[in-house]
């Protein structure tokens, strides 16, 4: 559908607003009022207040299907994050917001009632459902758009109750250790990682036998992907750091398909279309199951001839899904994006086009999940398997001539520095390794991790938690190198005991 | 048939099986009358009409799926007899359990889901179901419970259990050998490191210490992308290009052949659905990537052999004067491309078509780069039509083929002054003496229109002798009471051919007064033109003399082509 020229900016503005707020929410539960940082997002918020144009009148913000909606309209790329903080928040006001829609300044109200931030919401929203006057002072009513100050500390400590003993340092506000990820949660990410896997080994099943791939479970599978990613794409994006069960061609598929959605979802795809896309990333390397098991596995460099036969897999990969029936617009996607996913941005890479031509949105968001989730994953031909934030380095570095520069920040933007699985040492001494990506507004370098061992064992750790004085309570000095794996699983361990 | 079994007779219980009996009702109107018929949109709107009021307030409406029916406060809302026709059966089927609307559920929503129900009987032969159909759909006012998400089987527990097992032990290994972990080597990180700012710095911003999560991709970029997102490519057009580059880069035989079936097809469906440009725009990539892989070039043109089908090309051209006309400067160059296969087809369709943009477009490609074989277009030279008969003249005139002039003879006795006319035009074109002859033969014709058309074209045929031939027609008794457009046919052939011969006749014909004067008026003001494009000084002396007649028209009429003769004379 051919958008209306004006309502891109429009639409960036209002996901602008929403993640402004989003952080200034969860900054709001870390940092003290006067911290540097709360009163810098309150600055910023203030800003994205100002800049949305339309903000003339009453901005409904309503959740619905875990989709974002300012004043009726979509807000695509809105995170799962995102959504989270200002679910967190509406829930902590008593707002039901799955089922009803609440404005502003009804938001405001609340927060204000409930006494965990405080905010006052003075113009252009005077009261509810009304306008503020024609003859308001411009210059009044921009220094009174929105402000948002800190918790009170009685109120926050009530709210956000640590579960366990931080044990670092006695400045360190209680918050700084987080509950472990809730069992449901990963459990239900786990399941679906399982179905996956499944799927995959359907369809080389089918593959080798020559039979049509059963595309109705896939569908399945994948929608279920789509709305995990939507809900909660931290669980299902610490499942990618399996790298190593049954078929490695099986976990690769799995992971990129994982990936893929997720980093869709921060493209700004709407869930119909990351549906889509996730099953052409389930399917980009389909190809490489007529290829020989010894070839894929094989220990030392390929020959010139061996190399030739792997080029082959995206041509491969487009017969098999050629030749299947009740091909759709999905399945020519995945045609589309599988051919691809070898072609670098500057359309060097394989199969190397005759003709200069544009390579779809799909094929460069799989070409950056594929090469990242093969660089972290161990191969045969590999002395070390890279580290997951060694292969981040490397995106940047290849950013703009093999990748598309957009979705590397993207990318960037998705799993931070130091992604899900990265083992490292902390300045406290202690190793540990990344669960969770940064949270929206923090650092990139300063993901959510869990403690390895000593008194701290299995404790998670927001890196962006700061002391009362603006400083960090804890920060990486190293990357480790956990043998020959380059990572270790980036959820918690409660995992494997659910039933 | 339906029946009703209501366990209650509360008004919400009979306002929700008004709305499941809507619901059906759309469902039936949508599966078996043609979008926007009138029982179709009628029932589409009373349905919107039940939903609007049962979601008019606050609450969710929750029907829950049964084998038997939908289900309303533990009272069942419709039970049908044919489980084919039941919408609540086929959603059960499924694994859907229950279906939530909450208020704000909009007109477009509504036709959708009516859409995804009206098709669920078909569904199975997609390898598709309800549950993932209405997914895809994404209609936000509308929660769909399914008993089994995951479509999970024995083995998928299986894979469960074994993966957590795995899991398990590969955490307890990889704990294990804490000891051994070392340090990432820094020298492989600040290579990373410097790589990651390479090569043009563009990210360097990324490995700031206080870059942010939600700050990385600046509004301008972001539209951008949405942008793209928005103006993204057909995927058909996409598939066009990777299965071109397929087809020259395949190495096994079989991925050829599936490339170019799939290529064959594609081209097909544009060509049915209309979608010429994209069409065109394949053919040309085709044609250009035949010229780089001149190898494979039996396999490209293989390809066309489904755009050549003769109903297909029959639907193309019907299509130029049906409502939803396509444009027919595409078709004409897809045709074109294709022309060497579809003659004989193009040249049937000529024959049978009515509409006047077909028939237009047929003899622009036929006509167009010397025309079509003269073996194809003879045997329709008989038809009983007039109007083909025509065409295949004009087609025989394109061609240029000297040995098309025996068949434009016999066609010049036609009983139609149309084809005649036609005839002599493609005379002309195929020149010679003997089409000149044939032309000036014309010139007695007893049709008005076919001896002005011989009056125009004889000029560039027949040489000196033209002169003497129009001058017969002017000479003749009835030339005065001729129509005046084939008198300017003759006079402006006279005046092309610049022949003095032509003077004295003219200058007999401006000084020759009549009875019917004002007819003879418009002769004699023809002759003075004449003999100003004629332009010799003999034709001058013949416009001076005019300039002095008593008769004032004459007189100012040759006086302004005298002037005008001069200035011409002087500039050259």
């Amino acid at each position: 559908v051919n958008r209306p020229p004006d309502s891109v900016p429009n639409r960036s503005q209002r996901h602008q607003l929403v993640h402004s707020l989003a952080v200034a929410l969860r900054t709001a539960e870390l940092c003290a009022p006067e911290n540097a940082t709360m009163q810098r997002v309150i600055s910023d918020l203030g800003d994205a207040l100002r800049s949305d144009d339309s903000l003339g009148g009453p901005q409904v913000l309503a959740i619905r299907n875990h989709t974002l909606f300012v004043n009726n309209e979509r807000v695509p790329g809105v995170t799962a994050d995102e959504i989270r903080s200002l679910l967190y928040a509406f829930d902590i006001c008593s707002v039901n917001a799955n089922n009803e829609e609440r404005d502003l300044e009804t938001l405001a109200l609340r927060l204000r009632q409930h006494g965990v931030v405080h905010v006052t919401l003075e113009a252009p929203v005077v009261e509810q459902g009304s306008r503020v006057d024609d003859d308001t002072d411009p210059a009044t009513a921009a220094q009174q758009d929105l402000t948002i100050s800190g918790p009170q500390q009685e109120a926050a400590a009530a709210e956000l109750q640590p579960t366990a003993d931080p044990g670092v340092g006695s400045d360190s506000p209680d918050r700084a250790c987080r509950q472990p990820l809730i069992e449901g949660r990963s459990a239900a990410a786990l399941r679906t990682y399982s179905a996956c896997l499944d799927v995959c080994r359907e369809f080389q099943e089918a593959v080798q036998d020559l039979r049509q791939l059963g595309t109705r479970r896939l569908h399945r599978v994948t929608q279920s992907v789509v709305d995990q990613v939507l809900q909660d794409d931290g669980a299902l994006l610490a499942m990618t750091t399996i790298k190593e069960f049954d078929d490695s061609l099986f976990t690769h598929s799995a992971n990129v398909a994982i990936l893929a959605v997720a980093l869709g979802q921060r493209v700004g795809y709407e869930r119909s279309r990351l549906g889509e896309l996730c099953l052409a990333a389930f399917l980009h390397d389909l190809g490489k199951i007529e290829l020989a098991r010894d070839l894929l596995d094989k220990p030392d460099a390929l020959t010139s001839e061996e190399w030739e036969l792997m080029r082959e897999h995206p041509v491969v990969s487009v017969n098999i899904l050629l030749t299947q029936e009740h091909l759709n617009p999905s399945t020519l996607r995945a045609i589309i994006s599988g051919y691809e996913h070898h072609l670098n941005y500057d359309l060097t890479g394989y199969p190397r086009p005759r003709q200069k031509r544009h390579i779809s949105l799909f094929g460069r968001i799989i070409s950056v999940v594929d090469r990242y989730d093969a660089m972290t994953s161990p191969r045969a031909y590999r002395q070390r398997t890279i580290t997951p934030h060694e292969a981040v380095l490397y995106l940047i570095g290849n950013a703009g001539a093999q990748l598309d520069p957009t979705l590397v920040r993207l990318f960037v933007d998705l799993v931070g520095l130091y992604p899900s699985g990265t083992a490292i040492t902390l300045d406290t001494g202690e190793d540990a390794v990344v669960q969770q990506p940064p949270a929206a507004g923090s650092q990139l370098r300063r993901p959510q991790v869990c403690v390895l061992e000593g008194p701290r064992k299995g404790f998670v750790l927001d890196l962006a938690e700061q002391r009362d004085n603006g400083t960090y309570v804890c920060s990486i000095v190293s990357v480790l190198q956990p043998q020959r794996v380059g990572q270790v699983y980036g959820f918690d361990q409660v995992l494997f005991s659910v039933a | 048939m339906g029946c009703w079994v209501l366990l209650n007779d509360s008004t919400e219980q009979y306002e929700v099986a008004d709305l499941c009996a809507a619901l059906h009702k759309a469902v039936r109107a949508v599966r078996f009358y043609p979008p926007g018929h009138p029982l179709a949109t009628g029932a589409l709107a009373a349905l919107a009409d039940n939903f609007g009021h049962q979601l008019s307030g606050p609450g969710l409406l929750e029907l829950e799926v049964t084998e038997r029916g939908f289900v309303h406060d533990d009272a069942l809302m419709d039970e049908r007899e044919d489980l084919r026709d039941s919408i609540p059966f086929l959603l059960f089927r499924d694994g859907v359990r229950t279906l939530v609307f909450s208020p704000g559920l909009t007109t477009d929503e509504i036709h959708a889901l009516v859409s995804v129900f009206a098709q669920a009987p078909d569904l199975d032969r997609a390898d598709r179901d309800i549950t993932t159909v209405l997914w895809d759909q994404d209609l936000v006012h509308v929660e769909c419970r399914v008993v089994d998400p995951l479509l999970d089987r024995e083995a998928g527990t299986t894979t469960l259990e074994r993966l957590r097992a795995s899991l398990r032990d590969g955490w307890d290994t990889v704990l294990g050998e804490r000891a051994a972990w070392s340090q990432v080597p820094a020298t492989a990180l600040s290579e990373a490191a410097e790589r990651a700012v390479a090569p043009d710095g563009s990210l360097a911003d990324l490995l700031e210490a206080d870059a942010r999560i939600g700050d990385l991709v600046g509004a301008e970029e972001r539209a951008r992308l949405s942008a793209e997102m928005a103006a993204e490519p057909d995927v058909f057009d996409e598939l066009v290009v990777v299965l071109t580059e397929v087809l020259a880069s395949a190495k096994r035989e079989d991925d050829l052949a599936a490339a170019a079936k799939a290529l064959s097809d594609v081209l097909c469906s544009y060509m049915d659905w209309g979608e010429l440009t994209s069409l065109l725009s394949s053919i040309e990539r085709l044609d250009q990537m035949q010229q780089q892989v001149p190898q494979r070039a039996d396999t490209f043109i293989a390809i066309l052999d489904g755009l050549t089908d003769p109903e297909r090309v029959a639907r193309l051209i019907g299509k130029l004067d049906g409502p939803l006309m396509t444009r027919r400067s595409e078709a004409e160059g897809i045709l074109l491309r294709l022309r060497e296969r579809v003659c004989g087809t193009l040249l049937d369709l000529l024959v049978e078509v009515d509409g006047r943009a077909a028939r237009r477009c047929l003899l622009n490609v036929l006509a167009a780069d010397g025309g079509v074989p003269a073996a194809l277009i003879v045997p329709r030279l008989a038809d009983s039509r007039w109007y083909v008969v025509r065409n295949m003249v004009l087609l025989l005139g394109v061609i240029g083929d000297p040995s098309a002039i025996m068949f434009l003879e016999k066609t010049l006795d036609h009983d139609d002054e149309r084809v005649r006319s036609e005839t002599v035009r493609s005379l002309s074109h195929v020149g010679g003496p003997r089409a000149a002859y044939l032309i000036t033969s014309a010139l007695n014709d007893p049709s008005s229109l076919v001896r002005t058309v011989a009056a125009r074209t004889l000029t560039s045929l027949s040489g000196p002798d033209a002169v003497v031939h129009l001058l017969r027609q002017v000479g003749t008794r009835d030339f005065g009471s001729r129509s005046e457009t084939e008198r300017d046919a003759v006079f402006e052939s006279l005046g092309r051919l610049g022949d003095d011969r032509a003077v004295p006749a003219l200058d007999a014909l401006w000084a020759t007064r009549s009875l019917f004067r004002n007819r003879t008026l418009s002769v004699r003001l023809q002759a003075l033109r004449t003999l100003k494009n004629i332009g010799t000084p003999k034709a001058r002396e013949s416009l001076a003399r005019a300039v002095g007649s008593g008769d004032e028209t004459i007189r100012r009429q040759a006086k302004h082509c005298l002037l005008e003769t001069e200035h011409r004379t002087a500039n050259e």
